[in-house]
C-alpha cells in the first residue's frame, strides 16, 4: 500500500524532506510506521516521535486524512492515506 | 473579558480614524483596545512585531517580560532591538522603541523572563496574554497561570519557515498541556529563524488579540493555524481537549 507522509518542524529537518510516498504493509499501524521511519531516519527522528519504550510520544502531533490522531488508539493506516507529522515547536 | 472603559482624546481619534473605519470596529472597538492590558512573554522575533502591531492599533497598556542584553544574533528578527543598544538590556531597547512609536502607550518593562516566581503576578496584571517564549518550560508556566486565572492566551510559535498560532480560552478550548502533554524532549533553545516568519506568526497573533479584545470575528479557539511558508500552505488543525489534562481537565467552559 502507498501512503503520503508530510513532515513539519524538526521532522522536516531530520528527514531533510517535506514529504514522501511510502510503501507500508496492509494493516500497518501508526506506531509501526513511525518505527519504520525511525529505521530510515535514525536516532534524531526516533527521539521526536517515540519514547524509550517505543511508544508514540504524546508531544507528537499526527494528522491522518486531516483529523488529529489519538495516539493512544494507534490507528491502522488505510491505503492511500495522507499523514502529517508535526513536531512541537516553540520558536519566537 | 471584562475591561474598564477608557476615553479617547481628540488626538487619539485622529490617530485611529482609519482603523475605526473598519466595519464593526468603530469608536467602541478603539475604546476597548485603549482600555485593555496585554502581557507579552518574551519580546524577540515574534513578540517584538506583535508588540509593535498592538501599539500601532492603540492598545492601552503593555506588560512585557524579556531578560538579557541585545546581541548581534538578535538583529535578524528582533525589530525592537537596535545596533546602538548592543550589549545593553533588551527590555530598555523594547520600551524605548515602543514609546517612540506610540507615546500614548503605557508600558511596563520587566527585565525577566517568565519563571515560577513571577508567572502568577504577571498574568494577573493582564486582560490577555501573548505567549512568545522560546522554551516550553516558560510556555507551560504561562499556560498554567492563564488557565488558573481564566485569562485568554494567544499561543504563537515558529520554526525555520513554519509557524503556528492558536487561541486558548481556559475551560473552553484545549490548553497548551492538552496539545503537548509532555515537554517535547527534542526541542532546542536555539532554532532556525527567518524574521519574516516570526513576524507573520506575530501578526496572526496580534489579530487574534485585537479580535478578542474588541469582540469581533471568530478566534482560533480550538484550532491550530499551521503555516508552511516554503509552500505557502495554511492549514487549520482542529484541537481536542483532554479530560485527563492536569492543567485544565476539570474546568468547565463559560
Amino acid at each position: 500500500m502507498t501512503i503520503r507522509v508530510e513532515y513539519f518542524g524538526q521532522l522536516a529537518t531530520v528527514t531533510d524532506k517535506r514529504e514522501e510516498l511510502r510503501e507500508i504493509a496492509e494493516g500497518a499501524t501508526l506506531r509501526e510506521l513511525l518505527h519504520d521511519l525511525a529505521d530510515t531516519y535514525g536516532r534524531p527522528f526516533a527521539a521526536i516521535v517515540t519514547d524509550t519504550d517505543g511508544n508514540i510520544r504524546p508531544s507528537l502531533l499526527a494528522l491522518m486524512n486531516g483529523a488529529v490522531v489519538d495516539k493512544t488508539d494507534n490507528p491502522v493506516i488505510g491505503d492511500g492515506s495522507s499523514l502529517k507529522l508535526l513536531s512541537a515547536i516553540a520558536g519566537g | 473579558m471584562h475591561i474598564a472603559t477608557a476615553i479617547l482624546t481628540d488626538e487619539e481619534r485622529a490617530m485611529y480614524e482609519w482603523q475605526m473605519w473598519t466595519p464593526g470596529f468603530g469608536i467602541e472597538g478603539q475604546v476597548k483596545l485603549k482600555s485593555a492590558t496585554a502581557l507579552i512573554s518574551r519580546c524577540g522575533g515574534l513578540g517584538g512585531p506583535l508588540a509593535y502591531s498592538l501599539a500601532a492599533a492603540g492598545i492601552g497598556r503593555l506588560v512585557i517580560a524579556h531578560a538579557g542584553n541585545v546581541r548581534q544574533s538578535d538583529l535578524n528578527r528582533q525589530i525592537l532591538m537596535t545596533h546602538a543598544w548592543l550589549g545593553k538590556p533588551r527590555i530598555e531597547s523594547i520600551v524605548n522603541r515602543l514609546r517612540e512609536f506610540n507615546p500614548h502607550l503605557e508600558i511596563e518593562g520587566i527585565a525577566e523572563n517568565i519563571h515560577e516566581g513571577n508567572a502568577e503576578e504577571l498574568a494577573a496584571k493582564a486582560d490577555i496574554v501573548f505567549d512568545c517564549a522560546p522554551l516550553f518550560s516558560e510556555r507551560f508556566l504561562m499556560n498554567r497561570e492563564c488557565v488558573h486565572q481564566g485569562k485568554p492566551m494567544v499561543e504563537a510559535a515558529m520554526f525555520g519557515t513554519e509557524g503556528q498560532v492558536t487561541t486558548i480560552l481556559p475551560g473552553t478550548t484545549p490548553c497548551l498541556a492538552c496539545i503537548y502533554p509532555e515537554t517535547p524532549p527534542a526541542w532546542k533553545r536555539e532554532f532556525p529563524v527567518i524574521g519574516a516568519v516570526s513576524a507573520l506568526a506575530a501578526q496572526v497573533a496580534a489579530l487574534e488579540g485585537i479580535k478578542l479584545i474588541t469582540g469581533q470575528g471568530e478566534p482560533l479557539a480550538g484550532t491550530l493555524l499551521y503555516f508552511d511558508t516554503l509552500r505557502m500552505r495554511f492549514e487549520r488543525i482542529p484541537l481536542v481537549r483532554r479530560p485527563e489534562c492536569p492543567v485544565c481537565g476539570t474546568m468547565r467552559g463559560e
